[in-house]
């Protein structure tokens, strides 16, 4: 039992790499929802179209970030 | 796009499509920007109010030991504050009044997948109150405008935060007044309504 208990143990980094995929999920499916909306429901194509680029340019710097200090850990 | 989807009637133009005052997505804006400098801004103050609070074990423990991990969970705390900022972006770019020669309609985005549309025809406006309360909506002109139709039900057309309500009500009634003149008379009724 213990030795089954021990090797279902998560470590620091495990739990970090946990939160990554999360919030990598959590990213790819707000992006997707929030900029359906903008394309579908907004009143001007170029507008939705830079709000889509900053949003996914700054949420992917983000997850790239959190990747590389994953990478590091 | 919205216009394709309100389908437009021949001859119906739109006149002007109204948002919500910019100081309703500034504040948005900064509190997001706000919650996602507050640790930095936190540890920064203790550090200089209270410095015997943050021993050297702590400070070796943000400073050296778990930078990386600290690191990755603020990373964390930035992206979810991001996403909350696209939810404000997207309250505020899909709730709108869009007034044509014909109609205003009244597009409330309360939640993604829930949109709340209204309409009503420029004929049936009966009365529009307008409300600036406060000391920034007076200085920045942005309140409440209200319309109320004619008819069956008492439907009212509120809107909180409209830049410029004087102006807008001055444009809704002036585009009524075009709209009754261009409607022929053989198809009013006795009571005046339609």
């Amino acid at each position: 039992m213990n030795e089954l208990l021990s090797g279902m143990q998560f470590s620091l980094s495990d739990g970090l790499e946990l939160v990554f995929y999360v919030a990598l999920l959590a990213f790819t499916i707000h992006s997707v929802i929030a900029i359906y909306h903008w394309f579908t429901f907004g009143t001007e194509r170029s507008i939705s179209l830079i709000a889509a680029s900053i949003y996914l340019i700054g949420g992917g710097l983000l997850i790239g970030t959190m990747l590389m200090l994953l990478l590091n850990i | 796009m919205l216009y394709e989807r309100i389908k437009l009637e021949n001859d119906e133009k739109i006149i002007k499509t109204v948002r919500k005052h910019w100081w309703i997505i500034f504040t948005r804006v900064s509190f997001s920007i706000f919650m996602m400098l507050m640790p930095l801004i936190g540890y920064t103050l203790l550090m200089a109010i209270a410095p015997e609070f943050l021993t050297q074990k702590i400070t070796l423990f943000v400073n050296e030991t778990y930078s990386t991990e600290i690191s990755f969970l603020y990373c964390t705390w930035v992206l979810i504050n991001w996403m909350m900022l696209a939810n404000f972006w997207t309250d505020h770019y899909l709730d709108l009044w869009t007034i044509t020669t014909r109609r205003i309609v009244s597009i409330d985005q309360r939640a993604y997948f829930h949109r709340f549309l209204s309409s009503f025809r420029l004929e049936r406006l009966q009365d529009m109150n307008i409300e600036v309360k406060g000391l920034i909506p007076t200085l920045l002109n942005f309140g409440t405008i209200e319309a109320q139709t004619a008819g069956g039900s008492n439907e009212e057309f509120k809107t909180k935060n409209m830049p410029d309500p004087r102006g807008l009500k001055a444009l809704i009634i002036q585009a009524a007044d075009d709209r009754q003149r261009t409607i022929p008379t053989s198809s009013i009724a006795q009571d005046g309504t339609l």
